[in-house]
C-alpha cells in the first residue's frame, strides 16, 4: 500500500488529537510521518488513537517522536515501537496519571528509547510486574492470607503486611529466585525473626546498631534458608547458600525453626559485633524494625476501630489521621510510622478521663482531635456536633431522613441522617470505551462465562402446552389412569417446553466513594463496574448502581449511577467514568435507602453488593469505630428482614476483623490487591447468582 | 408391594474407613436415637458422604443416597406408576423406599433440588414423621429406624440457592470442615496408599491453597483432591506432576491461578 501524504495525515491527526491541550500545529508532525513507510504510519496512527482515548497530550508526544524513532541508525521494528508505547502507557498508569494530565517533558521512557531497548534486550531479566499476581497468590497461600507483595527498591524485607521485592531480577533462575525470596520473607515473619523480643536483644546492646543488624541479617539468612530447604525443598535451591566465613565457623548460626532460633541469632549477632569482627558479606533479607513496629501499630489501631481491644485508642488517633482527600493513594487509614508514639500516649489519657461533652460547640479542629467518652451510659444525646457546620446540602435535591442506630442508647436516633439522592456527575465519555478496549480479552472471557450461566436452559416438564410431548408425563398419566381404573382426573400437563431459567433477581451495587478510595482503588472500582455491567447485561438481571459518600449525618450523598430501569448506555457510562473519591463512609443511610429501592422491585431475589475499601467511617469521631460498625450491622439486619441479601467486596486488608460481624462469614470477600477488583468482582457475582 | 428390596438400598457390610474430627459420631447417634433429622454443613470433599456411610454401618441401617439437582421432581423422590405390559405397577422412589425400609436417606447437596421438591421432606421432619404419597393414595408412616440426612455447602453463597429457614430449622446441624492436619494426613495416606510423610506434604500444600479462597479459587483443595493426588503418586507419577494434575488444574481455569498453585506445588515437591 502506498504511504499516506502529509495532506492526508494532517486532518486525521487533527481529529485524533483534537483534545490535546497543546496548541501546536499538527502540520509538522504530519510532515514527519509522511516520510515513513505505510506500515509504520499505520502503527503510529493506531497507537495515537489508542493513547488519545485517555492521554491526548501523550498521544501527541508519541507522534512527535515517531519519525526520529523509526529512522534511528539501528532501525526500529513496529513491534519494538509497540512495546515502547505500551511501556510508556504502563508507566503512566503506574504513576496514577489521571486522564488529561499534562505530560511532563522529562518523562523518562519517552525520551530514552535507547535505554528502553537496551532494557528490553536484557533477556535474563524478570520483572516483578510480570509475576506480581502469581507472587501475590503464592505469598498469600504461604502466609495463610496475611501477607501480600509489592515491588520496592532497597532489598527484600517485610513489615508483616507486605513483602517488598525488587522491581526486577536478572541472571539465571531469576523467576524461581523471586518465589524463593518471597517464601524466605514469609518464613522470617512467621518464625519470629521480627518479634519484639528479638528487636530488644538487638537494640539493647551497646554495639553500633548497624553492625549488629548486619550480622543478624546474615545469620538469619542462613537459618531461614535451611528452614526453607526443609519446608519447601522445591524452591530453596534457587538461592545460593551463604556460608559463614570459615574463621568464625565456631560461632555456628542457630538453625532452629521457632522464635528461639531467631533469639539465639540475635544474641550471636551481638557477640560477633562486640568481638570487633568486620560485618559479614551477603544476606538475602533486610530487617526493618521501624517498618515492623509501624505495621504492628497500624494493626492495633485498626483493631481498636472495630471497638474491641482498645476502644479509646482509635478516637485519640483521629487527630493524626490524614484527611483522606489530601492523602495520596494509600489505603491505610491509620497513622504513619513516626506518629505511633503520640497515639499511644494520648490513648492513656482518654482511658482515665472521659471528657464530658463541652457545652460550647467545639471548633472543627478541636472536635477532630478531641477525646470522646466511649463507655456505656456516659454519653448524652449529642447536638451541635462540629461537623454540622461543614456540610451544605446540595441545592438540587431534597433531603430524605433515615433513622440511625445508636448502640450506646440501644435505640434509634429518629430521622437523624439526611440523605440526598442525586444523579452522579458525568465524567469523561471516552473512559469506558478505553477501559473496554483495555480489558477486551477479559470481557470476552467474562461474557462467555456468563452466557453459559444464562444459557442454563432446561426442559420445564409437566406443562399444559409446549413444543414437545413429555413422555414421562404421558407414561405417568397413562399408568395412573389405568391404575385407578379411569376414575381419576385425566392429567392434562403432558408437554414440555424449553425455557430459560427464570432468574428473577434484582441487584443493587453500592460503591464506596469515600476519600480513601482516591487513586487506584477508585480506578479499580470504576473498571470493576464496567466489567460488571458487561457481565450482567449478558445475564439480563435487573441492576442498579449507586455511589455513596458523605460528611456527617447531615450530608449523606447517594449518587445514582444507574437505575434499575435505565439502559447501560452513554449516560450511564459517563456517570461510571465520573465516579470519584469524595469524603467519608457513613454506610448506614445508603444501605437503608437502597434497601427501600430494592424492596419495591418485583423480582423474587434481592441482593445488595457493597464495594468498599474500609470500615464504616465518618467525619468527627462519632461514627468511627464501634458506633459505625453497629449502625451498619443494624442496617444490614433491617435489609435482611425485608428479604434483601447483602454481600461485601472489599480491599481492606483488615476486613476480617469486622466483616464477619457485619455480613456473616460467608458473605464477603477480601481482595489482597485492588487491581484484581475488576476481574474478581465479576467472579464473585457469578458465584453469588449461579 | 414390591417383594424385592428396592434397588437403591445399600447394606453396608464392612466398616467404611472414617476418621472423626470431633464429636460428630456421638451427636449423630444421639440424633438417631431421638429420630431427629441431621444437616451436614461443609465444603465439598471433606468427608460428609463418607461419614454417612460410616454411620449407616454403625447403626446397621440400610442407606439410600440421592444426589440432588435442579430437575429433581417430587415424583423422582417419592415414586411413580410404570406400565409393564398390560399392567401398571407402582414403583417407590428412593425416599419412599427408605421410609418403608427404615433406612437412612441421604439427600446430597439438598439446595440444588427444586424448592417445591424440598417441601416433600417437611412432614417427615416434624413429629408426624409421615410421607404422603398422593398419587398412590398412601400415607407412609416412618418406622423408628428411618432417618433423614441432608448435606449443604454454605460456601457456595448463591442467593438463588439458599436453604429456606422453614427447611433449615428442621435439622440438627453438624459442621464439617477439612480435618486437622494430622488427621487429614492419616486419611490421605490411607486412602491414597502413600506413606505418611508424603501425605503430610500434600496436606500442607492443600492448606496453602485454602488460603486462596476468594482470591481466584472458590474453594481450596479438598481432602478428596489431595487423595486424588496421592492416588496418582501411588500409581507412579512424580509428586510434582500429580500435584499439578490433581490440584492446580482442578482448582481453577484461570491461567495465572493455575500457575500460582503450580508454583506452590513446585515449592513443596521439586520438579524432576
Ligand atoms: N474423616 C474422614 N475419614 C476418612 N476419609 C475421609 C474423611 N474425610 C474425607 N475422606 C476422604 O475424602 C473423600 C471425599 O469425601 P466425601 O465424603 O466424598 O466428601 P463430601 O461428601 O463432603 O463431598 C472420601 O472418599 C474419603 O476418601
Ligand atoms: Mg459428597
Amino acid at each position: 500500500m502506498r504511504r499516506r501524504f502529509a495532506s492526508e495525515l494532517a486532518p486525521t491527526l487533527d481529529a485524533l488529537l483534537f483534545a490535546s491541550p497543546s496548541h501546536r500545529t499538527k502540520q509538522r508532525v504530519a510532515d514527519d510521518l509522511a516520510a515513513l513507510p505505510r506500515h509504520e504510519q499505520d502503527t503510529v496512527l493506531h497507537w495515537a488513537q489508542v493513547i488519545a482515548q485517555t492521554h491526548p497530550e501523550l498521544a501527541w508526544q508519541v507522534c512527535a517522536r515517531a519519525r526520529a524513532a523509526f529512522t534511528r541508525p539501528e532501525g526500529l521494528s513496529c513491534e519494538e515501537f509497540t512495546a515502547w508505547v505500551k511501556a510508556i502507557l504502563a508507566d503512566r498508569d503506574a504513576h496514577g496519571g489521571a486522564a488529561g494530565d499534562g505530560v511532563k517533558a522529562d518523562s523518562r521512557l519517552l525520551n530514552d528509547l535507547d535505554g528502553f531497548l537496551r532494557y528490553r534486550a536484557d533477556s535474563d531479566r524478570v520483572d516483578f510486574a510480570a509475576l506480581s499476581r502469581r507472587l501475590g497468590l503464592f505469598v498469600r497461600a504461604l502466609s495463610a492470607g496475611s501477607l501480600s507483595v509489592q515491588s520496592a527498591t532497597g532489598g527484600v524485607w517485610t513489615d508483616g503486611e507486605r513483602v517488598n521485592l525488587p522491581p526486577s531480577l536478572t541472571g539465571a533462575d531469576a523467576e524461581r529466585r523471586y518465589f524463593a525470596l518471597a517464601a524466605l520473607a514469609n518464613l522470617q515473619w512467621s518464625s519470629g525473626g521480627l518479634s519484639e523480643a528479638v528487636e530488644s536483644v538487638l537494640v539493647g546492646s551497646g554495639e553500633p546498631a548497624s553492625e549488629v543488624l548486619d550480622w543478624f541479617e546474615h545469620l538469619e539468612s542462613q537459618r531461614l534458608h535451611r528452614l526453607l530447604a526443609r519446608q519447601l525443598p522445591g524452591i530453596a535451591d534457587a538461592l545460593p547458600r551463604h556460608d559463614l566465613p570459615p574463621e568464625i565457623s565456631e560461632w555456628r548460626a542457630h538453625e532452629g525453626g521457632g522464635s528461639e532460633g531467631a533469639l539465639a541469632n540475635a544474641k550471636l549477632a551481638r557477640e560477633l559485633a562486640a568481638s570487633g569482627r568486620r560485618g559479614p558479606c551477603a544476606s538475602y533479607l533486610r530487617v526493618d524494625f521501624a517498618a515492623v513496629r509501624a505495621g504492628r501499630e497500624r494493626l492495633a489501631i485498626e483493631a481498636s476501630a472495630a471497638g474491641r481491644k482498645l476502644p479509646n485508642l482509635f478516637h485519640s488517633a483521629d487527630g493524626q489521621r490524614e484527611r483522606a482527600d489530601q492523602g495520596g493513594q494509600s489505603l491505610d487509614i491509620a497513622v504513619g510510622a513516626d506518629q505511633g508514639g503520640a497515639a499511644g500516649s494520648s490513648a492513656s489519657g482518654s482511658e482515665e478521663a472521659p471528657t464530658p461533652q463541652l457545652s460550647k460547640a467545639p471548633s472543627p479542629d478541636e472536635a477532630h482531635g478531641s477525646l470522646q467518652p466511649a463507655g456505656e451510659g456516659r454519653w448524652q444525646a449529642v447536638v451541635g456536633q462540629a461537623g454540622d457546620t461543614e456540610a451544605a446540602p446540595p441545592a438540587s435535591a431534597a433531603a430524605l431522613r433515615y433513622d440511625e442506630w445508636d448502640y450506646r442508647r440501644q435505640d434509634y436516633r429518629k430521622d437523624w441522617c439526611h440523605l440526598y439522592e442525586v444523579a452522579g456527575e458525568a465524567g469523561e465519555l471516552g473512559w469506558v470505551g478505553a477501559t473496554t478496549r483495555k480489558h477486551a480479552r477479559l470481557i470476552k472471557q467474562i461474557r462467555r462465562r456468563f452466557e453459559a450461566l444464562r444459557g442454563e436452559e432446561r426442559w420445564l416438564r409437566h406443562q399444559i402446552e409446549g413444543s414437545e410431548i413429555d413422555l414421562d408425563a404421558v407414561v405417568d398419566a397413562l399408568a395412573e389412569f389405568r391404575a385407578t381404573g379411569g376414575r381419576g382426573e385425566i392429567e392434562s400437563r403432558l408437554f414440555c417446553e424449553r425455557q430459560r431459567l427464570d432468574r428473577s433477581l434484582a441487584v443493587a451495587f453500592m460503591v464506596d466513594m469515600s476519600g480513601s478510595t482516591k487513586g487506584w482503588v477508585n480506578d479499580a472500582e470504576r473498571e470493576a463496574l464496567v466489567m460488571l455491567c458487561e457481565a450482567i447485561e449478558t445475564l439480563g438481571d435487573a441492576y442498579a448502581i449507586f455511589g455513596f459518600s458523605g460528611w456527617t449525618h447531615r450530608r449523606c450523598d447517594l449518587y445514582r449511577i444507574k437505575h434499575f430501569d435505565e439502559a447501560y448506555g452513554a449516560a450511564v457510562k459517563a456517570r461510571i467514568a465520573g465516579i470519584e473519591a469524595r469524603d467519608y463512609t457513613r454506610m448506614g443511610p445508603p444501605i437503608r435507602h437502597i434497601t427501600q429501592a430494592l424492596v419495591k422491585r418485583p423480582e423474587r431475589h434481592k441482593l445488595l453488593i457493597t464495594l468498599s475499601d474500609g470500615r464504616p467511617d465518618d467525619y468527627g469521631d462519632e461514627y468511627r469505630g464501634r458506633y459505625g460498625i453497629e449502625d451498619t450491622q443494624r442496617a444490614l439486619q433491617e435489609a435482611r428482614r425485608t428479604g434483601v441479601r447483602s454481600y461485601c467486596i472489599t480491599v481492606d486488608r483488615h476486613a476480617a476483623d469486622y466483616l464477619p460481624e457485619l455480613y456473616g462469614s460467608a458473605h464477603y470477600s477480601v481482595l489482597a490487591d485492588p487491581r484484581s477488583l475488576p476481574l474478581r468482582v465479576a467472579q464473585v457475582y457469578r458465584r453469588l447468582v449461579s | 408391594m414390591n417383594a424385592r428390596p428396592h434397588a437403591c438400598l445399600t447394606h453396608i457390610a464392612s466398616e467404611p474407613y472414617y476418621q472423626p474430627a470431633g464429636d460428630e459420631i456421638e451427636t449423630f447417634e444421639a440424633a438417631a436415637r431421638r429420630q431427629l433429622a441431621v444437616l451436614l454443613k461443609g465444603p465439598t470433599g471433606c468427608g460428609k458422604t463418607r461419614f454417612v456411610e460410616h454411620m449407616a454401618w454403625r447403626l446397621k441401617r440400610p442407606l439410600v443416597t440421592v444426589s440432588c439437582h435442579d430437575d429433581l421432581t417430587t415424583g423422582d423422590l417419592v415414586g411413580r406408576y410404570l406400565i409393564l405390559g398390560q399392567e401398571t405397577v407402582w414403583l417407590d422412589g428412593p425416599l419412599a423406599a427408605a421410609v418403608r425400609a427404615g433406612a437412612i436417606c441421604y439427600l446430597d447437596e439438598v439446595v440444588e433440588a427444586r424448592k417445591d421438591t424440598t417441601v416433600v421432606i417437611h412432614p417427615l421432619t416434624d413429629t408426624r414423621r409421615v410421607l404422603p404419597i398422593d398419587k398412590h393414595g398412601e400415607l407412609l408412616v416412618a418406622p423408628e429406624d428411618f432417618m433423614l440426612v441432608v448435606s449443604y455447602n454454605p460456601g457456595y453463597q448463591s442467593v438463588l440457592k439458599e436453604l429456606k429457614p422453614s427447611t433449615r430449622q428442621r435439622f440438627v446441624a453438624l459442621d464439617f470442615d477439612y480435618p486437622p492436619a494430622h488427621i487429614e494426613a492419616d486419611i490421605v495416606a490411607s486412602e491414597g496408599g502413600i506413606d505418611l510423610e508424603l501425605a503430610q506434604q500434600l496436606v500442607r500444600l492443600g492448606q496453602m491453597t485454602r488460603a486462596l479462597k476468594g482470591e481466584g479459587v472458590d474453594e481450596g483443595a479438598s481432602t478428596r483432591l489431595l487423595i486424588h493426588a496421592a492416588q496418582l503418586i501411588a500409581e507412579g507419577m512424580s509428586p510434582n506432576s500429580a500435584g499439578r494434575a490433581a490440584i492446580a488444574r482442578a482448582l481453577s481455569d484461570e491461567p495465572e491461578v493455575v500457575a500460582a498453585v503450580g508454583d506452590l506445588v513446585s515449592a513443596v515437591f521439586p520438579a524432576q
